[in-house]
């Protein structure tokens, strides 16, 4: 709390005090009191007052430097109703009410919304599920059945494919730490069925590989590894200039950490 | 011949695995009735399970349980709900490997022929595959033709493995490319023909001349 905005707030209770001083020291003159005696009356009630004015200030400043201390350290500002101590002096009791029940519309609210977001998470995660399904299907029709027809609607169903991992990456994204399993796994394994995965396009786009030192174990959590590996093929293959593309993969084993470098 | 028994909720799907199976030289066991399945399974004796997790009613991993307790036949966990959840369970339920649909054909079809390798002797596997008199000897990377026996690189040999077992059709060379990727060879167009020109070559070498033949904006043809 800022000292002179304080003082600035309580103009009215100096001006009284001063007014009040006026009247005392005119009535003590006019009742012919020696004016060192006035003096030391004024003085007197000067220094009470500053005292009283002080001891205010930093009573409630050190009040509400505690509150701020709280709410700095809360994560979920609008819990502070919940978390501090409920007041125990009058005034600040109002005002603690008044935030009480605007914390408790938030909480309410936030909740809301949390739990409106779960239950489409929890549908966006059922929705792939189900529609793999037909994706499935259709991706064994169009192997049994090769012919130059299949093949493009099977690079079309594997392009369905990626944006249905898409969303469910998205969807799961706040939550990647519930859904990582590591293991030792082949890097190679994973770099093998994303490129195969996407064989039909980069032989279209004439697109050469070089694999440098990738038949080596890692600790990862596949299914991860696999999805963004395909994104960035995937955004390499749009992206990349007319002339020649070469895809480069290495990887830099140091001693416990694993380095993969594209 | 081995045996693979399919459990899948989803007709189409099931139709088409085994298809896809048998084309790759498996015998199909279908099931489509979840009642009894356990039970089903047993019976068959096959070599291998690929086991849906998501059956309406039941539990893949409660099945898995119940085989498990009387047989150790590799299962195969399939699902499409990929999460870690699920690939833990199924791990510590005792399958032997865990795919997501939509199946990778090439993968799948490695990683059954891995599991069963493992599992099974090594009789079953055929390292050798014969056409018109010449063999192919994949261990050895050699062909071999009446005595006379020539080394080819890992990448003719798979190409050439692959002419072998599309005989007497046209292959489109983009089939044979798409052969090659799949097994880590990644050929371009061009590359496909120096690939069948050493090719050629060799099979001068050990006095073959004319096996393959070139059709002229279609492919090749053995």
């Amino acid at each position: 709390m800022n000292f002179i905005k304080y003082i600035k707030d309580k103009i009215n209770y100096i001006l009284i005090f001063i007014i009040y001083c006026m009247i005392i020291i005119s009535y003590l003159y006019a009742m012919k009191i020696n004016k060192n005696a006035i003096i030391i009356i004024i003085s007197i009630s000067f220094i009470f007052f500053i005292i009283a004015f002080l001891i205010t200030y930093f009573k409630k400043n050190y009040y509400i430097k505690n509150i701020e201390k709280i709410i700095d350290n809360l994560d979920e500002k609008y819990l502070i109703s919940e978390i501090m101590e409920k007041p125990r002096r009058e005034e600040n009791l109002a005002y603690y009410r008044i935030l009480q029940r605007a914390n408790k519309s938030m909480i309410e609210n936030v909740n809301k919304v949390r739990t409106s977001q779960k239950d489409y998470k929890e549908y966006i995660e059922s929705w792939v599920h189900e529609i793999k399904i037909p994706i499935t299907s259709a991706k064994l029709l169009c192997e049994n059945n090769k012919s130059e027809i299949t093949n493009k609607i099977d690079e079309e169903i594997e392009e369905i494919n990626n944006f249905v991992e898409q969303a469910l990456f998205y969807a799961r994204l706040e939550k990647v730490s519930n859904d990582f399993m590591i293991r030792k796994i082949n890097l190679g394994e994973v770099i093998k069925n994303v490129l195969s995965r996407n064989k039909k396009i980069m032989i279209q786009n004439n697109m050469k590989v070089e694999l440098n030192n990738v038949d080596v174990m890692a600790y990862t959590d596949e299914k991860w590894l696999e999805f963004i590996l395909n994104q960035i093929i995937i955004n390499s293959i749009k992206y990349k200039k007319e002339l020649g593309a070469e895809i480069f993969i290495r990887s830099k084993g140091k001693c416990r950490k694993h380095k993969f470098i594209y | 011949m081995l045996k693979i028994i399919i459990v899948e909720d989803d007709k189409e799907i099931r139709d088409e695995l085994k298809i896809l199976l048998q084309n790759n030289g498996y015998e199909v066991i279908v099931i489509s009735e979840f009642e009894n399945v356990v039970q089903n399974i047993l019976d068959e004796q096959a070599h291998l399970v690929l086991l849906d997790v998501n059956l309406p009613g039941k539990s893949g991993y409660e099945i898995c349980n119940k085989i498990r307790a009387k047989s150790k036949i590799p299962i195969i966990f399939v699902t499409s709900r990929n999460n870690s959840m699920d690939e833990l369970n199924g791990i510590m339920i005792g399958g032997d490997d865990y795919i997501e649909k939509p199946y990778n054909v090439p993968i799948l079809l490695a990683r059954i022929q891995n599991l069963l390798n493992r599992v099974y002797s090594k009789d079953e596997i055929n390292s050798k595959v014969e056409y018109k008199g010449i063999i192919i000897d994949s261990l050895k990377s050699t062909i071999k033709f009446q005595n006379k026996e020539i080394e080819l690189t890992k990448t003719e040999i798979k190409t050439l493995y692959y002419l072998f077992t599309n005989s007497e059709k046209i292959i489109p060379r983009a089939d044979i490319i798409n052969f090659l990727w799949d097994n880590e060879v990644y050929a371009d167009d061009n590359s496909l023909s120096v690939i069948i020109t050493r090719i050629r070559e060799k099979l001068k070498e050990i006095g073959i001349d004319n096996l393959i033949e070139t059709k002229r904006g279609q492919g090749y043809k053995i």
